[in-house]
């Protein structure tokens, strides 16, 4: 009878094929919805606030006494309106999960890679 | 002093904490904790799961059935290089249609897996024009040291051409339901909705279908 013995390479490629798969169809979706939104209220925070003159005056800051940046942050925050702060905190927000499913994304790359759950054998009872 | 103090009460919290979590992860998900600690002790189907999520753990799955799947596969199209596009073909479907295998009750992963494997190298087969090959029952393809494969091959092939001459013999609305339900493997709503009947006169077909199927395998004179 023909016997088989998948080699490392088929493997491969088969498992990088069901990663593929799980991209395009979990993590994509996910990570498309949160840069659209995140376009939208970045939008909207940029007809509110002109962010180009923040970034200028925070920059300035950062080079003329770096450990001031975090009181300027804390302060200009705290000196703007309620709609501004709610759509920092949005952003915040969003920015947190972009961040956490692209570190998702890329960890279970790696796992992939590594075939990482062959190693673990089954345990004796 | 105190910052020790804190430092422990709040170790202690945590401790907590993640005891009462996992506790109640696991009662949702109904493992056990060494299950939860090792993919490799979980079932074919808590894997295919698993896999949904953290698309590594297939491999847990291609250890387990890359053999058997391959010759499954090189049976039918008798080539290594076919067999190993196939495999790899039936992996991939299995892992896109994982989410459908967890809405059906009752079927095992490993019938399942055969099913989609030996489908994917009969549309090779055809493509190919090589005629037609069909084997559903997936034990054929089961390693066992007491029987030659072939001799199991050979039974099941003919099973199947048994099988084939008294469904020609039944007369056609009860042949039909009786093909889909258990050949096709479609559901009571499918099948009700393709032959425009209610689903209580599927099931009352559906019955006398298989008293008939049994009267004629048992007497094959009439």
């Amino acid at each position: 009878m023909e016997t088989y013995t998948a080699t490392t390479k088929f493997k491969g490629e088969l498992l990088n094929h069901v990663y593929r798969v799980w991209l395009f169809r979990k993590l994509v979706p996910v990570l498309v919805a949160e840069i659209v939104i995140l376009s939208v209220v970045f939008y909207y925070l940029g007809r509110a606030v002109f962010v180009q003159r923040v970034f200028e005056n925070a920059l300035k800051v950062l080079f003329a006494d770096p450990p001031q940046i975090v009181s300027f942050i804390v302060s200009t925050f705290l000196h703007t309106g309620l709609a501004v702060q709610i759509l920092a905190g949005v952003i915040m927000v969003l920015l947190a999960f972009l961040v956490r499913h692209l570190t998702q994304g890329l960890l279970r790359l790696i796992l992939v890679r590594e075939d990482y759950f062959s190693k673990a054998k089954p345990t004796d009872h | 002093m105190i910052a020790v103090r804190e430092t422990a009460v709040f170790a202690d919290w945590f401790y907590r904490w993640r005891a009462v979590s996992r506790a109640i992860s696991m009662a949702i998900t109904n493992r056990d904790d060494n299950a939860s600690r090792n993919p490799s002790d979980l079932k074919d189907e808590a894997v295919l799961a698993l896999s949904l999520g953290e698309p590594a753990a297939f491999s847990i799955l291609v250890e387990r059935y890359q053999s058997p799947l391959f010759r499954a596969a090189f049976k039918i199209v008798k080539s290594r290089e076919e067999a190993e596009d196939i495999v790899q073909e039936s992996f991939v479907k299995i892992y896109k249609n994982a989410d459908k295998f967890e809405k059906l009750e009752g079927i095992e992963f490993k019938s399942w897996a055969y099913k989609v494997t030996i489908n994917t190298a009969i549309t090779h087969y055809r493509k190919l024009k090589r005629g037609e090959f069909l084997a559903e029952d997936p034990s054929v393809f089961q390693e066992n040291d007491e029987e030659p494969w072939e001799a199991r091959f050979s039974l099941a092939t003919d099973a199947r051409a048994v099988v084939a001459r008294i469904l020609e013999k039944m007369p056609p609305h009860l042949r039909s339901v009786l093909h889909r339900y258990y050949m096709e493997d479609k559901s009571y709503q499918t099948i009700a909705k393709e032959e425009n009947i209610s689903i209580p006169t599927l099931k009352m077909r559906l019955f006398r279908a298989k008293k008939l199927f049994k009267k004629l395998s048992e007497d094959p004179n009439q």
